[in-house]
């Protein structure tokens, strides 16, 4: 009797934190093939919906494929990195005609699945899957880590600016290098100090790195950690200093306070893709998106007209052209030993 | 710097007090805490929750309480009133308050990742950029000497520990046990939850996983602090002053971070494998009553 009343309790706790989980995080229910329409997953990284960032411009993609294109779309939201496979998996058995996989955590997970399902086509966004089904969409980051880092430094009146980076890990160490040739280009002299949260879901400690930034002069930070980075862009508006978005346009979230937005248009990167699906002339390999392809570029709105002025502007398009045109080249990758 | 520093340590430090204070509260009547996190979150989200609705950060805190003693109290019911593992029920309930808030999260603010930022007015009042930090970290302060001398002066704090240490004998002396246990629990989910309303309010808003695993170190100060209120708080101050002190050795001596960020954990372990002596937990910990 104790017994089972023991392990009956147990296993109802359990079957209920399960079943919430599944409700919030299951794969879900495939949509039921339609005649002639497009069926397109997405399975977002680590963090899902809600960052306000990388995860919901994929969304927003999936959203102007499902109004624009007529393909069926759903999406995943896997709880964890060890659930990306099965997800990858389970939409390739349910017969999709594409599937993404929005991060390069999911790398491995995708190479499995890809492998075993030779005949649906995937897309992997920031990484590289070499696979003959496999479409690899990487952004050109750095050119628009440059362009605002440029901003951030022209702005900065102690000639400091800080930098944020969700994890230490090389793609992010990319936005990094380009931040820092923009933060050069900027201002001579200028110097910009990098700060590593170790997670992409704590606002806190985002908060809390800001203010050890400003502590040390910083007066813009940029952040690129996720949910983390919204703390950033909080603390940024207690310290009084500016901020600046990254991914989306995160102008919005403290007007005033975020001088401009690194945008990377995922949304763009997954529109196109469904489009090629869609007109029949999926390409898997290498697809490489930046500044002259409209999907790399930086923010300006009415929330942050107020500080970014028409001379500002002007410089910075005339920086954007320029990489446009080819004639100026950022570097993507660190110098072996330089920086950290 | 050294100010900084120790700003930056009271910050860190007050969700850390207020989670392993209620640890001691439910522990010492001998129920293992692991739901310190369900905690956080849930006064995280109660608190979001308030504050967004009445534009009041005071109401938020309220709220945050509020819900986190409700978490508690659903705790409390299943390790008192069956016979369930203590260390179970509270994993679970961690896995059942991080579903359950992001699927409240959907239906109250169709936002998948965090709830709107709060009205500029709140931020200002309560959080820790006021001159003197945060009122919450005053009171997390205040709530270590409350604690110990509530359980080592009071009759409630007297009966709580009896329980933790032999429920059995307690309860020949006329002391109900159980209610003594579901009391204690209620009121760890109370503390704790003020330490998920600070969360929030320092955040401007509630997001997913936002509790970030404090409930657990939380839960390692309690251990370390061999279930002392005094030597539990030393710990977790220690541990915030090792998360600060790791962030400005990162950033001024160019220290690896993976080398910084190890720092509280590399200590945790050291000082836990022996370190302090032996702990003595109470006696009936994680002993479900008959």
């Amino acid at each position: 009797m104790q017994v089972t009343s023991r392990v009956r309790w147990i296993v109802f706790a359990l079957a209920g934190a399960l079943a919430l989980g599944a409700v919030v995080r299951g794969p879900g229910e495939a949509a039921a093939p339609e005649t002639g329409k497009k069926r397109v997953a997405v399975v977002l990284s680590v963090g899902g919906l809600g960052d306000r960032s990388f995860n919901d411009m994929a969304y927003e993609g999936l959203q102007a494929a499902r109004r624009d294109l007529g393909v069926i779309g759903v999406y995943g939201e896997p709880a964890a990195m060890s659930e990306d496979e099965r997800y990858l998996d389970f939409y390739a058995e349910q017969g999709f005609d594409l599937v993404f996989a929005v991060g390069f955590l999911m790398k491995s997970a995708l190479e499995s699945a890809a492998k075993r399902h030779p005949g649906t086509s995937f897309a992997i966004i920031d990484e590289q899957v070499d696979l003959p089904n496999v479409a690899s969409v990487r952004f050109r980051e750095h050119e628009g880590c440059y362009l605002v880092g440029a901003l951030a430094s022209r702005k900065s009146k102690t000639g400091t600016v800080g930098i944020v980076l969700g994890m230490d890990v090389p793609l992010l160490r990319v936005f990094e290098h380009g931040w820092n040739q923009g933060v050069a280009a900027g201002r001579p002299g200028a110097k910009s100090l990098t700060m590593i949260a170790n997670s992409f879901a704590d606002p806190v400690r985002g908060k809390e790195l800001t203010r050890v930034l400003a502590g040390q002069k910083a007066d813009v930070v940029f952040q690129a950690a996720g949910q983390t980075g919204n703390g950033v862009i909080t603390g940024a508006a207690e310290e009084k200093i500016f901020a600046v978005g990254c991914d989306a346009n995160q102008n919005g979230e403290a007007p005033g306070t975020v001088l401009t937005s690194m945008l990377k248009r995922v949304d763009v990167a997954v529109l196109g893709l469904c489009r090629e699906v869609v007109e029949g002339r999926f390409r898997p390999g290498a697809h490489s998106l930046g500044v002259k392809e409209g999907a790399i570029g930086w923010a300006l709105d009415e929330n942050n007209r107020g500080i970014v002025t028409a001379d500002d502007e002007a410089w910075l398009r005339g920086l954007e052209a320029k990489i446009r045109s080819g004639e100026l080249v950022v570097e993507s990758d660190a110098p072996k030993g330089g920086g950290k | 710097m050294i100010v900084e520093l120790a700003a930056a340590t009271l910050r860190v430090a007050t969700p850390l007090l207020f989670a392993s204070m209620g640890g001691v509260t439910s522990e010492r009547a001998g129920v293992v805490n692991l739901g310190l996190e369900a905690y956080l979150l849930a006064g995280a989200f109660g608190a979001a929750a308030g504050t967004l609705a009445t534009g009041s950060a005071v109401v938020g805190c309220v709220a945050g309480v509020a819900a986190a003693s409700l978490v508690a109290l659903v705790h409390g019911l299943i390790c008192t009133k069956t016979r369930a593992d203590h260390v179970v029920t509270g994993v679970a309930l961690n896995l059942l308050a991080d579903a359950a808030t992001i699927a409240v999260l959907v239906s109250a603010y169709h936002k998948k990742g965090a709830t709107p930022p709060f009205p500029p007015s709140t931020k200002e009042a309560i959080s820790g950029a006021a001159v003197l930090g945060s009122p919450l970290t005053w009171i997390a302060l205040l709530a270590v000497p409350l604690v110990a001398w509530f359980l080592a002066r009071t009759k409630a704090g007297l009966r709580l520990r009896a329980v933790g240490e032999n429920p059995e004998c307690a309860e020949s002396l006329g002391v109900n046990a159980a209610r003594v246990r579901l009391g204690a629990v209620v009121a760890a989910g109370a503390i704790t939850g003020l330490g998920g309303a600070f969360l929030a309010l320092e955040a401007g808003s509630f997001s997913k996983h936002m509790a970030g695993g404090r409930g657990y170190l939380a839960l390692a100060a309690v251990v370390i602090g061999k279930w002392r209120p005094g030597r539990v708080a030393i710990a977790a101050v220690a541990f915030a002053f090792l998360a600060a002190l790791s962030d400005h050795l990162q950033l001024q001596f160019q220290m690896p971070d993976q080398v910084t960020q190890m720092l509280p954990y590399v200590v945790t372990l050291v000082v836990l494998s022996g370190l302090v002596g032996r702990a003595r937990p109470p006696a009936a910990l994680g002993r479900p009553l008959n």
